[in-house]
């Protein structure tokens, strides 16, 4: 309970912090809503009313705050653009990005942890200098470029996919997973890489082992002792990355979103900030930070699973 | 109401009576064949569709909100006008006062009766100051009346001969909303619009589409013929035109010149280019040193080499003018009194202004933006000039520019049927927006002959004189058209004029 205190307290600490620095930065970028509202012609006078209107006139503490207590409440505010309740701009856009980033997280998973154990069944044969080689390859391209590939090979050219937009589960399963395939795959063709890398690296340790050996001395066939023996002790390195790797996906998603035109968190953040929507950045960034926090907190959780010993500490500590 | 002049009001009568429907920028067609579901791609989300709370329309918003609105006269390709809520325009004799007779029978997509009353409303709404909308300050109308159901009677803050056109493209200001509705609905409004136009609202899901459906009940009964219209906003223009080719959507608004170029060669697509009125332009700040000193504006001039530049930053698809007025506003003049492409000339001047000259242009912090102010810059390098680029954003740039703290910087005349609301608001020396500080009487006194006069070629002989003055004294830089450009799938039809960037679908059809 002790740890399981600590973590809460941290990511309080953590969300204060972002939402503190956001709010800052934010506040100090030139330009503002009012002049992103009324336009390019909006008198002097029009602007300071609509500041006074929008709360922006008074001391940024005050307004953090202020902001700071309703969002604990639940209350993240109205968009100041769209009047949209921020909560629920982000409820509504939230299960884009989420499959989003769970079906590239599926795919980066489902080609690293097969192309890692092939590669160490035979460390620098053929396997393992194409799997690192192409890994190298999809690792120095740009999500924006690969996603402009994809378009071009799935849609424009082959004609299997749609190019752009979202289809939501009410159109149809196969019509939703049609329009998230190629943006998936944009984010997913790049995560494999490091998880790959990362998995092999260990796996290839691991087969060192004494009890590697114990295994293959009682005759036990090659796949067997990677999959049973070798792989989950060789996985920790690996969903730590998976979940250091969040934030990086929480990125390309922003981006990918864009490309593809999907409704997702992310393109909500960008038009917050071409529109200097201090709540909307706020309550996103915010969102998105406690997002970060949770899914590494699940990953800390998810070593006692797999290792008893850190399930002991935790226990005593 | 003052007395109508019967000669001007039988004129715009004329012109609004026996005009056809738009022209279509596809001609020849056969006849349109109804049904069917047409996805635009535009470049941007919806600001909203209250234009008190959305306050200003991107050409994206344009394009969906003329499914539900309209405007009191409309303008077919050649700048015609035509009528459309209103049936004509009338004013009195020295054009202070216009009246407008609504067309009798049109009905808001909820089945009220479309009034005078609320054209008034919607009018006097955007003019309260109370409602801050920044768009008033183009507007020169004092208030709107509505002496019974069919008449809207407009009082200007003086003669003026521009109202009619002014009020037939549409605008955030000119598309008419219907305020009592928007009122009890709130804030719902302005994501669930109703409107008179062609098509009435179904769904906007928010960074996705939006879908309206064929109205049944509108008022011209051959139109639309599209059963449904999907509007999604698509922002990166690789994907958009990838979206175009695969077919997923019919039409997209593009400016990317490559994409543009290589949809010339693709036999399934139509480009379809409209160069309006306006430019792009780079304004001088006439009262700061040292451009207070005509001969250095005069040496910027002769020093940038417009065209060349328009050549490399467009792949050749922009055309440059020696004026804002471009080539569908209806003046032509013969002597514009553009200096011209005269570097050495340009370099004689500076060293007669004595001075070193260093100067600091202000641009957007985007690659147009950049790439803008890096050939301005080489060409200033080569007549003596140091320029240094200061990138912003774009709010930050507005501010900066209305400020009058800045030395260069990039701005934009939009695309408008009438020059004058952006001509009398950019040059005259009372106007708020004279944002380069340039005060010159006779500048004024033309200024207001094209606002008021009701004779054209009057206002047209104006404006040439305008144009002679402000080439000489090097006020701004017009350094290319606004030209915009749509892309179809080739069976689309009847897409007309594509004036300010927006794409209007009343006519379009899909041919078999």
């Amino acid at each position: 309970m002790h740890w399981l205190a600590r973590q809460v307290l941290r990511l309080a600490v953590v969300l204060f912090c972002v939402t503190l620095l956001t709010f800052l930065i934010v506040n100090i970028l030139p330009g503002d809503v009012a002049t992103a509202i009324l336009g390019g012609l909006a008198t002097p006078e029009d602007l300071a009313g609509l500041r006074a209107d929008l709360g922006l006139d008074r001391p940024m503490l005050v307004r953090y705050f202020d902001w700071l207590g309703s969002a604990l409440s639940g209350d993240l505010g109205r968009s100041h653009r769209s009047g949209e309740p921020v909560a629920q701009a982000i409820a509504d856009r939230l299960p884009v990005s989420l499959q989003l980033m769970i079906m590239a997280q599926v795919i980066a998973i489902g080609i690293a942890v097969p192309a890692a154990l092939l590669s160490v069944r035979r460390p620098g044969g053929l396997f393992d200098r194409l799997s690192a080689s192409t890994a190298f390859g999809f690792l120095a391209t740009p999500s924006f470029m690969l996603g402009i590939l994809l378009i071009y090979l799935f849609s424009v050219t082959l004609d299997l996919l749609p190019a752009t937009g979202f289809s939501p589960m009410s159109e149809g399963l196969w019509a939703n997973l049609e329009s998230m395939i190629l943006p998936a795959l944009s984010l997913g063709l790049i995560e494999w890489t490091v998880l790959m890398r990362v998995l092999r690296s260990d796996l290839l340790t691991t087969l060192k082992e004494d009890f590697i050996l114990l295994a293959r001395a009682k005759g036990l066939p090659p796949w067997r002792v990677l999959l049973q023996h070798a792989l989950r002790p060789s996985s920790f390195t690996l969903i730590t990355v998976i979940g250091l790797n969040i934030g990086g996906l929480i990125g390309g998603a922003v981006i990918v979103e864009q490309i593809f035109a999907l409704p997702g968190v992310g393109r909500l953040l960008l038009g917050g900030i071409f529109n200097r929507d201090l709540i909307l950045v706020q309550g996103t960034v915010s969102f998105i930070a406690a997002g970060f926090v949770l899914v590494n907190f699940l990953v800390d959780m998810l070593y006692a699973v797999l290792d008893p010993r850190v399930r002991h500490v935790r226990f005593r500590s | 109401m003052g007395v109508i002049s019967r000669r001007f009001g039988l004129m715009v009568a004329l012109a609004a009576g026996f005009a056809a429907a738009p022209a279509l920028a596809q001609a020849p067609a056969p006849a349109p064949v109804r049904g069917g579901s047409l996805t635009i791609g535009v470049e941007s989300d919806f600001e909203g569709f209250d234009p008190v709370k959305a306050g200003v329309y991107s050409n994206s918003t344009v394009t969906a909100a003329s499914l539900f609105y309209e405007t009191l006269m409309r303008l077919d390709d050649k700048g015609n006008l035509l009528p459309s809520l209103a049936l004509s325009m009338t004013p009195n004799e020295d054009g202070s006062v216009w009246a407008a007779k609504i067309r009798p029978g049109v009905k808001w997509h909820d089945g009220t009766p479309f009034t005078a009353q609320a054209v008034a409303d919607h009018f006097n709404r955007l003019l309260d100051p109370a409602n801050r909308f920044a768009g008033r300050a183009y507007l020169a109308i004092e208030k709107v009346e509505a002496p019974d159901e069919l008449t809207a009677v407009f009082k200007m803050r003086g003669p003026n001969a521009a109202l009619p056109k002014t009020l037939a493209q549409p605008t955030v200001t000119t598309l008419i909303i219907p305020v009592k509705q928007a009122l009890e609905k709130g804030a719902d409004y302005n994501r669930n619009p109703i409107g008179t136009g062609p098509f009435v609202f179904k769904e906007w899901r928010a960074a996705d589409r939006l879908i309206a459906e064929r109205n049944p009940n509108y008022w011209d009964k051959d139109k639309p013929y599209l059963d449904r219209v999907i509007v999604r906003p698509l922002p990166d223009s690789d994907a958009r035109y990838a979206s175009l080719v695969k077919g997923d959507v019919q039409v997209i608004w593009e400016d990317r010149a490559e994409n543009i170029v290589k949809a010339k060669k693709d036999k399934n697509l139509v480009v379809l280019t409209w160069v309006g009125s306006g430019a792009l332009v780079v304004p001088l700040n006439t009262v700061k040193e040292p451009l207070n000193d005509k001969r250095v504006r005069q040496a910027i001039s002769m020093g940038l080499n417009r065209k060349a530049n328009a050549e490399v930053l467009s792949q050749g698809l922009r055309p440059v003018y020696d004026d804002p007025y471009g080539p569908t506003s209806g003046i032509e003049c013969k002597d514009n009194g553009a200096l011209g492409y005269n570097p050495e000339k340009a370099k004689k001047l500076l060293a007669d202004y004595g001075k070193p000259v260093k100067l600091v242009q202000t641009v957007t912090a985007t690659p147009r933006g950049r790439e803008g102010a890096q050939v301005f810059q080489a060409d200033m390098k080569k007549i003596g000039i140091d320029v240094e680029i200061k990138p912003v954003d774009q709010t930050q740039l507005v501010k900066e520019t209305l400020a009058r703290d800045f030395q260069i910087t990039g701005w934009r005349i939009i695309d408008l049927a009438d020059v004058d609301p952006q001509m009398f608001a950019n040059f005259h020396s009372k106007s708020p927006i004279n944002f380069s500080g340039y005060n010159n009487a006779e500048v004024d006194r033309l200024l207001l002959i094209g606002r008021t006069s009701l004779d054209e070629n009057k206002r047209k002989a104006a404006y040439c004189d305008l144009i002679k003055i402000l080439n000489d004294d090097v006020v701004w830089l017009w350094t290319g058209s606004n030209i915009d450009f749509a892309i179809t799938r080739a069976n689309v039809r009847g897409i007309p004029a594509l004036r300010g960037g927006a794409v209007q679908v009343e006519a379009a059809w899909l041919a078999k």
